[in-house]
């Protein structure tokens, strides 16, 4: 084995073949296990990290939310056991909770994928926002649209589907591995009460997309 | 149903548990008829022979864990082994391999040609299972799990090419984590992420966390990798099952190679570089106990294993955030056993 002066000083060397000879280093080498964890976690970060938006839990979830998000889940995979229907009233309803657990008064973030939130509107105006969607997978997929349900504030107003338009309607196709940016628009009918609505964002084709709508309705003097 | 094996039991009688029922249904699963010699026999080959049962045992206890039953998620572990006796039988093409779990591969059995056409046929039924099961699961579900067991199909094509490629260019000048992001595509999504990913989204029918999930699935395969690397030099050949030194033979840059070629002396560390890039011809027996000898003076071999239980503890510590979501977290114990199990394991 060399002893340590005949090796190669190049500034050029790796990082990590310093702390990785077990000639130069002995210590170092005790740290190997170490290393070998903060090489997978990097790697974990780098590489799994926004994998999985719609399934990814925040972590520091304060404890009553965290038990909130296992009931609606079991809630939800009952639901989905039911039907697709059932599931997509389901999904609603486990955003629906996810906003209100984010209101004043519940610290802590929430369960969910983020919602896509409009800036706030008075009646007769109108609110936008830009959502995207991505394909991770290896093929096209045609037919990409993006809908929702009415929306609904907490005392059952509601504001109707058709006051949600999205540009462009549909994507076809999205291509393998691409993203797409859609332009999601809330015109506020006259009229509407004050309040913050919420519905969720399905698209067609995507089903493991679902994304929280929530569009917050002022009063013109507020404006 | 079938009760679910004892969390308190030995790694090695839970996996061969969850082996026998994932062969079970696999034998189910197996088409006959004619032509039953040039086909469907060799086809039957290594689904048949024993294996470790690792990714039927995730699959199905992550399910379990996620408040499905097992018996659930049979059909999905079956498909995945299936996949995985497709990867091997062209793997050892691939490799010029001779010994597969204990007896000769199957391109030395049966042929080349036969054994190229018998692999495609298992990658076919693999799918073709998965689709027979979209009418139990429902179609939303059904097609989630086709989408996630092809996303998985598809890393582990992409890294078996940069392996193949890394070989083929000559490529030495790799570091740790290149080899982890070698095998995070190359064995981690088909072995452990997606086993786990799969389960849970069973259990809970869509509802599972899975992001958590796949991080404890990454430093679990690769621990398990890594550990097979060492096995294949240090390993017996009755236990192991594969021909033992075949990866050095192969010229594969497994970590341990990677840790020689960045220690060792200039003259060490250049032969080293020249055998591995040159045909697999020069690489005889002599030249590969040579090899051997080196690894172990320089401290490769250590390296990788004490590599492998940093990456276990990793694995360890993301264990309770990967179930917390799930209802059911006791049965998730026997996956939680297998942390151990991988880097200590003889076979």
């Amino acid at each position: 084995m060399a002893d340590k002066d005949d090796r190669d000083r190049s500034v050029n060397r790796p990082w990590w073949v310093d702390a990785l000879d077990p000639v130069e280093n002995l210590r170092a080498l005790a740290n190997v296990q170490d290393f070998g964890r903060i090489a997978a976690e990097e790697l974990a970060d780098r590489l799994l990290a926004g994998r999985d938006g719609r399934d990814g839990a925040p972590t520091g979830t304060a404890a009553s939310d965290a038990e909130l998000d296992q009931l609606v889940r079991r809630f939800q995979a009952e639901a989905i056991r039911a039907g697709d229907t059932w599931a997509n009233f389901i999904d609603l309803f486990a955003s629906l909770v996810g906003v209100l657990s984010r209101l004043p008064g519940r610290p802590g973030p929430a369960p969910g994928p983020a919602p896509v939130v409009l800036e706030a509107a008075t009646p007769g105006m109108e609110a936008t926002a830009v959502f995207y969607v991505h394909n991770t997978s290896a093929t096209a997929v045609g037919g990409v649209r993006p809908h929702c349900a009415p929306l609904r504030s907490h005392l059952g107003q509601q504001l109707a589907a058709d006051a949600v338009r999205f540009d462009p309607e549909v994507v076809d196709p999205l291509p393998p591995r691409g993203s797409c940016g859609i332009e999601v628009r809330c015109r506020v009918p006259p009229g509407a009460a004050p309040g913050t609505y919420v519905s969720v964002i399905l698209v067609s084709n995507v089903p493991e997309l679902y994304l929280p709508l929530q569009v917050t309705v002022q009063r013109e003097a507020e404006a | 149903m079938t009760d679910a094996p004892e969390a308190a039991a030995a790694p090695d009688d839970l996996l061969a548990s969850y082996r026998r029922r994932a062969s079970e249904e696999i034998e189910r699963r197996l088409p006959h008829g004619e032509p039953r010699e040039w086909l469907y026999e060799p086809l039957a080959d290594y689904p048949r022979r024993t294996g470790k049962g690792l990714r039927a045992a995730l699959c199905l206890a992550a399910c379990a864990a996620h408040g499905g039953q097992e018996d659930d998620a049979l059909a999905a572990a079956a498909a995945i082994e299936l996949a995985h006796s497709a990867f091997l039988v062209h793997d050892d093409i691939q490799d010029g391999s001779e010994w597969r779990r204990g007896h000769p591969t199957l391109h030395r059995r049966v042929g080349l040609p036969l054994a190229v056409n018998a692999g495609d046929a298992l990658a076919v039924l693999s799918l073709e299972v998965l689709r027979a099961d979209t009418g139990r699961l429902g179609r939303r579900l059904g097609l989630r799990i086709l989408s996630e067991f092809s996303s998985a199909m598809w890393q582990t094509l992409e890294g078996q090419a940069v392996e193949l490629g890394w070989r083929r260019d000559g490529v030495t000048n790799l570091s740790p984590q290149s080899y982890l992001e070698l095998i995070l595509r190359k064995t981690c999504w088909y072995t452990t992420i997606a086993p786990l990913r799969i389960g849970a989204l069973i259990g809970s029918w869509g509802s599972a966390d899975l992001q958590a999930l796949s991080r404890f699935g990454l430093f679990l395969g690769a621990a398990f990798q890594i550990t097979d690397d060492v096995l294949n030099l240090t390993g017996g050949q009755g236990a192991y099952g594969k021909e033992i030194r075949g990866d050095l033979r192969e010229g594969k840059r497994t970590l341990m190679v990677i840790h020689l070629l960045s220690v060792a002396e200039p003259p060490h560390r250049d032969a080293v570089a020249a055998l591995l890039r040159g045909p697999a011809a020069e690489r005889t027996d002599d030249r590969l106990d040579w090899l051997a000898d080196l690894l172990e003076r320089y401290g490769s071999i250590a390296f990788a294993r004490d590599f492998a239980r940093g990456v276990a503890d990793a694995a360890a510590a993301a264990f309770p955030e990967a179930f917390r979501t799930a209802t059911r977290p006791e049965r998730a114990e026997v996956i939680r056993q297998l942390i151990g199990y991988v880097v200590e394991r003889t076979r």
